[in-house]
Parts: structure tokens; sequence; C-alpha cells
């Protein structure tokens, strides 16, 4: 009995590590043929080209970058302010509902849907577009993030700061921030990583213009790339897992 | 900073970038899916959503995403109940936790990058029991992606998935109490089978149901996955859309847009029967 | 501060919305004189729309065509995937919403891409002719002059000319299969070896057996005939279906790509690749993904060789730097280039008796084939393109009577 919950946990366990493994594997191979299990040669040549030489990966893993920063930034302020005004409106329900629906909703579908807007609004195409295209999923995430944060007691503890005099500015310094801030970040990092992972949105209001790492390897996939393709992989897998390493729920993410 | 003035902030930011966007989206794809809109629509015409709704890919690919989500949904909830009750103490805490959380770090579009390497017929399972000796040729290898019954597909979501219904067990296993409801099952002379059935699993079920929702309108949204390890035929909702979207047909565009709205209209439909968002629990 | 930015945001996309209607093409650029093109374009960026199949294609243009540009005109080319019906699908999104501005200044089209381009008169034109390269290209040679029996006018700028072969391994296939009875008894045999894309390369075998079927291209030559098309594809249709349970994967998926089934046929998964483009083998067999026993050969009905084009989007922003950028890739330095195997090994789309005897030289001393077809034999089995339309029917017709069928 005890063996076999053993050997489940470690298989499972087996089975998450594994795709990360032989990602890495496939990003120092070369001549990986048909039906050798390993390559017939390691490589750093991939990394290489990475590191040293093709400016276009470092430019969308850069770009991936500025357009997570930017969009959780903006999606964990603005999810903060407005959940805290839903949360206590008599019609909370339904503006919650409102706010899951951009969310749950397909971004692939919600984006060839918006597209002729941004191109109207000529922002299809470049940075800012993609990340207002990204705000338009984030931001309800982080409304829906925060909605938990504002129970009945830090109601209640607003309300006897106020009782004992405290105004706006010093309860939310002194009383929300701190309660806050552990939320704050989860949310934060949460979002960056829905962001980082985003493609359906950035692929129709990018363009493909706008190229970030999961765009890179939609293209490496097209041309059967293998190497480059798995690379990418890894540079989009990487922080996650190093966040994973400080905080689980920096990476808990509720998406498809 | 006046009362007023306070509420207006998050007020406009929710119209500006939540109502506004929604609106403004499905404006356009009803309006285009009606003929009012595009540049080869002339004025008001049903045709589109008649040709729509009485072409057999339409309808095969609304009722395959329904199925393909439903059963990875069971899958993942049926996987992760057992796994929380079999060896929940293990993924709790310690090292072992970390790992459950590891798939929360790929994305779906690595996800299926990494399953088409792993399932295909060229790809590591194959190359491993060719190795093993288990297959003479590539041609012995069974179809595991672009296949029949979907597993490619299914094997991807149940990666990305499986993490976190096995976390929300755990937590629900713990907030409820599940321990303390059993031993009084038990103390009150049920079978263990009777605890299960008709103490645990109902708590359970009932406590992860709005999440289990909202994961089910995630599926039947998915695209990547479907996208590269998914058949021609049928599609799945998003990959038929912008299919339809990209015709030489040009006609064929509006009947894109009216499985956006269809689409649209099944979310919304599926996020206010069944979902309370309060219940839904984000941070597990 | 972040409302702030929300609302001067909306007022950008009003104020920007009010901009683009007004803004209205009012003079040709292309008639102005080639050093004040020259001068518009340095210091631009350029976007290009382009099929990112092709590896050694990728190369050539990261390696060598963008370096140079850089170097020599200061125009910074920037490639974007995407081809075919996405390049339409967007130009027309952007006629709808009248962006001015252009996404895209210069997208690699042929045939039926371009046809459906004119339709929704989504290209700038002409110009092509008045480029200065243009004297080394033979405007007059049908090849070139008409495209899938379009004629160009001048709104696309030639690239390269290529033919399309089908390759096997002759280690695997004994017997090659020409016709297509051949490939019948060859798939009844063998089982789950072939397959073909859903893309250009796997709707131009279509459209070979569709001529096969007709008893050769002159029965399908000028506007396309509803009855005849009825006649011959209901037959194509048939004749596919009743042998998909022998395609891999039983013929109930197709991939999405030809690149997908030149990697199999690497693999051994399928025995049958294609490629337009002769030089296809030598470059995989280099690449170690082909066996040095794949073989190219010739369809019954023939090679169908068609010339590949660059267009500017009507509302390209960049027209003058998207000239240039034409004008490079037709100039012999670059052409040559690209027919060098070690780059890409394309067709040359220059007129030969029109280079100078220097560059002659250097096109002669290009390394030779290998593993391809002789160029005589193709030449000789040449069969032009059928008109756009055929495409797009037998594109919409694959996915209704094949792909959908059930």
């Amino acid at each position: 009995m005890f063996k076999g919950r053993t050997i489940t946990a470690y298989l499972l366990i087996a089975g998450f590590v594994l795709p990360i493994l032989l990602l890495v594997m496939l990003t120092f191979s070369a001549n990986w043929v048909y039906p050798n299990f390993l390559p017939e040669r390691f490589t750093l040549s991939n990394w290489n080209e990475f590191l040293f030489k093709n400016a276009r990966l470092k430019q969308s893993f850069l770009n991936s970058l500025i357009i997570a920063t930017a969009v959780s930034l903006f999606a964990t302020a603005a999810g903060f302010i407005t959940s805290r005004w839903i949360a206590y409106h008599k019609r909370r329900n339904f503006l919650l509902i409102l706010s899951y629906f951009p969310y749950a909703i397909s971004p692939v579908i919600f984006a060839v849907c918006l597209k002729f807007y941004f191109l109207k609004a000529g922002i299809a195409g470049n940075l800012a577009g993609v990340v207002l295209a990204q705000l338009i999923i984030t931001f309800p995430y982080g409304i829906i993030f925060f909605t938990s944060f504002w129970n009945r007691k830090v109601k209640n503890y607003v309300e006897v700061a106020s009782t004992l005099g405290s105004n706006d500015v010093i309860t939310l310094k002194k009383i929300i921030f701190p309660i806050a801030k552990q939320f704050l970040t989860t949310c934060f990092f949460q979002c960056f990583i829905i962001s980082w992972f985003e493609y359906g949105l950035t692929t129709v209001i990018g363009y493909g213009k706008v190229e970030t790492l999961t765009i890179n390897i939609f293209q490496f996939i097209k041309e059967s790339n293998t190497y480059y393709a798995s690379l990418s992989s890894c540079l989009l897998v990487v922080p996650p897992v190093l966040l994973l390493w400080f905080n689980k729920k920096f990476i808990f993410q509720q998406t498809r | 900073m006046t009362s007023r003035f306070k509420n207006i902030i998050p007020f406009s930011m929710l119209v500006i970038l939540a109502i506004i966007p929604l609106v403004l989206g499905i404006g356009y794809a009803v309006s285009y899916s009606f003929g009012l809109t595009g540049v080869l629509n002339n004025g008001f015409t049903l045709a589109h959503w008649q040709t729509a709704l009485s072409n057999k890919d339409v309808l095969m690919s609304f009722g395959y995403s329904i199925l393909l989500s439903f059963v990875s949904i069971v899958l993942c909830v049926g996987a992760a109940a057992f796994l929380a009750f079999y060896i929940g103490d293990k993924l709790q805490s310690g090292r072992l936790s970390y790992f459950l959380y590891l798939p929360m770090a790929f994305p779906a579009l690595v996800a299926a990058f990494f399953f088409f390497q792993f399932l295909s017929n060229g790809g590591f399972l194959s190359r491993f029991f060719f190795q093993l000796g288990f297959i003479k040729t590539i041609d012995d290898f069974p179809n595991l992606v672009n296949d029949k019954y979907s597993i490619g597909i299914l094997a991807a979501q149940f990666f990305l998935t499986l993490p976190v219904f096995v976390l929300l067990n755990l937590s629900i296993i713990k907030n409820e109490n599940i321990a303390a409801l059993k031993t009084l099952g038990a103390s009150l002379g049920a079978k263990r089978s009777q605890i299960l059935f008709r103490v645990t699993l109902p708590v359970m079920l009932k406590k992860s149901f709005p999440t289990v929702v909202l994961f089910f309108i995630f599926k039947l949204g998915t695209y990547e996955i479907p996208l590269l390890l998914g058949r021609s035929s049928p599609e799945v909702i998003s990959v038929i859309t912008v299919r339809k979207m990209q015709r030489y047909n040009l006609l064929d565009i509006p009947q894109g847009y009216v499985i956006a709205v269809l689409y649209a209209m099944l979310v919304f439909v599926l996020l206010t029967l069944s979902l309370k968002p309060s219940k839904i629990n984000m941070n597990v | 501060m972040k409302r702030f930015s929300v609302f001067l945001l909306t007022i950008f996309v009003v104020l920007c919305s009010c901009k683009s209607q007004k803004e209205h093409e009012i003079t040709n650029p292309a008639n102005k004189p080639w050093d004040s093109i020259l001068a518009t374009a340095k210091g631009k960026t350029v976007v290009m729309n382009m099929y990112q199949g092709f590896k050694k294609g990728n190369n050539y243009m990261n390696e060598y065509v963008i370096p140079t540009l850089q170097k020599e005109y200061g125009i910074t080319l920037k490639i974007v995937s995407g081809q075919g019906k996405e390049i339409v699908n967007n130009v027309m999104a952007e006629k709808e919403s009248g962006s001015a501005k252009g996404q895209i200044d210069l997208c690699w089209i042929n045939g039926e891409t371009f046809y459906q381009l004119m339709q929704i008169e989504g290209l700038y034109g002409p110009y092509a002719e008045k480029l200065p390269n243009a004297k080394y290209i033979d405007f007059t040679d049908p090849i070139i002059k008409y495209d899938f029996q379009t004629e160009v006018k001048g709104y696309e700028t030639p690239w390269s000319k290529s033919s399309f072969i089908v390759i096997t391994d002759t280690a695997r296939v004994k017997k090659i299969p020409v016709t297509m009875q051949d490939f019948e008894s060859y798939w009844k045999q063998n089982p789950g070896k072939f397959t073909l894309a859903q893309d250009f390369m796997g709707l131009t075998l279509l459209k070979s057996w569709l001529v096969e079927i007709a008893g050769g291209i002159k029965e399908l030559e000028g506007p396309l005939d509803e009855a005849k098309y009825k006649k011959y594809s209901m037959q194509l249709w048939d004749f596919v279906n009743r042998n998909k349970k022998y395609f891999w994967k039983n013929g109930e998926t197709f991939p999405a790509s030809n690149v997908t089934i030149s990697q199999m046929f690497g693999t051994g998964e399928v025995n049958f690749t294609f490629a337009f483009g002769n030089s296809d083998i030598d470059e995989k067999v280099e690449e170690g993904l082909y066996p040095k026993s794949a073989k190219g050969f010739i369809l019954q009905a023939g090679s169908t060789y068609n010339t590949n084009y660059i267009g500017i989007p009507f509302n390209s922003a960049n027209k003058e730097a998207a000239m240039v950028v034409c004008n490079f890739l037709i100039s012999p330095e670059a052409q040559i280039k690209k027919s060098d195997l070690k780059m890409w090994g394309a067709g040359l789309v220059l007129d030969y008796s029109k280079l100078g005897a220097n560059d002659e030289q250097k096109f002669n001393d290009l390394p030779k084939l290998i593993y391809g077809l002789p160029e005589v034999e193709i030449k000789q089995k040449s069969i032009k393109e059928t008109e756009p339309k055929y495409m797009i029917r037998v594109d919409e017709d694959f996915r209704k009577y094949v792909i959908d069928a059930k």
C-alpha cells in the first residue's frame, strides 16, 4: 500500500518533469534522426545562436518581457481598484459575470472580432495595441482575483478605522496595503504569466509584427525548426519555473 | 477625494477596458453576420445564418468541441479526485508539492508542441518503443496525434489542467474538513463506499462545481492545442472560426462571425446559468 | 495617472479614426525619379509578409537580403509570417477599417492570391516595369506576363520561376507511379504512405490530377468553364475519396502544410513529398533530412510551371522603400545569390540573355544540382498554370467533398 502510493507520486512527478527535460535536450541537439532516441550529436550552436547572434529571438524575449510587465502592472492596479468598487456594489454578481466574460472567452475569437477597431485606431501591429488587447483579458482577471480579498473582515477594518477618524489615504496606506501586499504581488505575477503565455490575441492584433516568444515558437513550428522551437519553448517556461521556486502561488493561474 | 470621484475611476475603467470592448466586439460580429458590415456585404440578410446553420461542419464543430471539453474535464476531475485522496498528503507539502505546479509553467502552445514531439509517429515515444524493439517500423506506432480519438489533444489538456484540479481538491479537503465528515459518517455506521459516494464526493463536487464549469468554458475556447494536435475535420470552434475568416471565398467570412456570435452566446449562457462568481476559488 | 492614460488612449483612438479616412493616394510614387525614391526610402522600415516554410529561403532573407538592404539603402526589412489567404484577409480588413497606413508593405504572392487581391483592389501599381532593374526581366515572356493566366500589368514584381515536382525515395519505392492509375495501385499495395497538404503544394497536386483527368492542359485553358470544371472535378473527388482510406492516417486528416509532409518523408512515415523548385532535394539531402536515394519526378499531367511575385499592398505607407526592396530583389546580384544552392537555390527570374558577361559568368559558376532533375527534362514537361479560379475552387471543394465529407 505504502509503496504503491510512493510510486504513484513519483510517476506523476516524472510525468511533469519529463517535458522540461526533453525540451531542454532538444535545444542541445543536432541531427535528431528517426529512430534514434538521442540526437546524433549534442551541440551548443542553438544556444550560441540565441545568446550571441540571433537578434530576433532576443528582441522577442524583450518584447514578451515589456508587454507582460506593462500588462500585469496595469491589470493589477486597475483590477484592485475596480474590484473594490464591484465588491461593495449592489449588482455585484452581475458585474462579476460581466468581468468573467472577456476572460473566459477564447482570446483568438475575441481578437478577430476586435481587430477592426484596432486597425481603425491605428494601433494594430504595434506594442501598444498588443498591451491594450491583453489588458482586455488580464484586467477582468485582476477584478476576479481581488473579489475574494474584499471580504467582510477587510470591510470591518476599514469601517473601524473610519470610525476612529482615519481618512481615506491613511486607511489605504496603513490598513489596506499591508493586508493586500501579498495579494498584489501574487496578482501581478499571475497576470504576468497570462500575458507571457498569450498567443491568440497577440498574433491577431499584433499582426505577427509584434514578435513575442509564443509568436516565434509558432513560426519555428511552421518551418519545422524543432531545435529553435524547443529553445524558445524553454525560454518561455524558465521564468515561471523560477517564480515557482519563490512562491507557488505566483504561477497558479486559471487559464486554458 | 470625494466618494463620487472615487467611484468614477473604477466605473470608467470597467466600462473602457471590459464593457466597451465586449460590446464593440460582439456588436461587430453580430452586424457582420447579418450582412451589415464588410466590403462585400450589402444590407441586412439572414443568408449567412442560414448557410452556417445548414452547414454540417459548423454544427459538428460545436458538437465536437462540447464533447471534447466534457471528456477532457471528466478525465481531469476524476484523476484529480483519485490523486488527492490517494497521495494527497505527499503532494500537499514538501518538495514534491513544488513539482505539482510545474505544468502551470507551460503555455498551451508549448504543451502542444511538446506533445507533438512526444506522441507523433516520429516522436520520443515511438523512438523509445523502436529502441526497445516493440515496434519494427515507424508505421507500427499507433496514431496518437492528429488522430481519430483526439488522444493528443486530451493528453496535452490533461497535463495542463490536472494540477489545477488536484490543488483544488486538496484545498477543499482541507477547508471542508472532509476527514471529520468521514469520521462522523463512520461513527454513524456508514460503510466505506457509502462514505465515499454519499458524503465525500458530493461535497467535493458541489464545492468544485463552479471551477469545473469555468474550465469547461476554457476548454470550449481552446485554440493552440487542437490547431497543432487536431484533425482537419472536425475542428474545434476557435479553429473553424479562424479558418472561415481566412478564405479565398470572401462570402465565407460572415459565416465565421456567425460562429463567433453563437459561441459567445453559449459562453454567456454557461456563465450566467452555472456560476455564482463569489464561489469560484481563485486562490487555492 | 493610469486612468488618464486610458482616457488619452481613447481620445487617440478617436483621433486616429478621423484622420485615416481623409488620407487618400493622389500621386503615384512610381513616377518620381529614382533618386528621389531612394532618398525617401532611406531610414524606412519595410514589413514583408512571407511564407516561412522554406528554411533556406528564410536564411537567404535573414543572412543576405536584410543586412545588405540595411547597409546599401538604409532600409530595415522586417519579415512577418503570412501567406495567401491570410494576406488577402488582412488587406481586406484594412480596407474595411479604412486604415490609410497599412500594416504590410510587401507580400510574397502569386496566382489566386494575386487574383483575389486585384479583385478587392488591394494592390498598389502599376510600378514593376518602372524599376531600374526591370531591364533584366523579359516582361513579354508569357510565364512572367501572366500570373496564373491573369495579366500582371505591373502590379507585381516577378521574383522567381519554379516548377512543381514530386519527390520519392527510390530505396523505398521501386516502381515510381506517374499516372493516377499507377498511384491507385501503389496506394493499395502500400497503405498509409501517402498524403497531401492543405496548402498550395497539395492544391497544385490536385490541379495536376485535374489536368490529367481532362486529358491535358489544353482542355482547361482560358477562363474557368463551369460545366467542364464540374465534370472533371467530380471525377477527381471520386478518385481521392475512393482512395483516401489508403492515405496516411486513413485519409481522415491532411497536414496543414507540406513542411510537415517533407519531415515525414524524412523520417520514413510517408514515401512522397512535393516541392516547387528543383533544388529542394539537394538542399534537404545536404541538411540530412532526405536520404541520398531521394529522387524527383514529374506527374503524367506535366510539371506546373509558374512565377512567384512580390506585391505592394494598396495602403503601404512606405511605397518608395518597398519599391527599392523590389528593385534590389531583382538585381542580378540578389538573383544570382538566390539561385545559389548554398543560399536558396530558387529559379532565376531574370532573362539570362540580358545579363552582362560578368553576371553570366557568376551564374554559370554556381554549383550544379546533384540530386535534382535535369532542367531540360522539366522544361520539356512543363505546363502552364490554370486560371486562378481553379485554385480557389479546388481549395474549397477539397474541403467540402473530401475533408468534411464523412
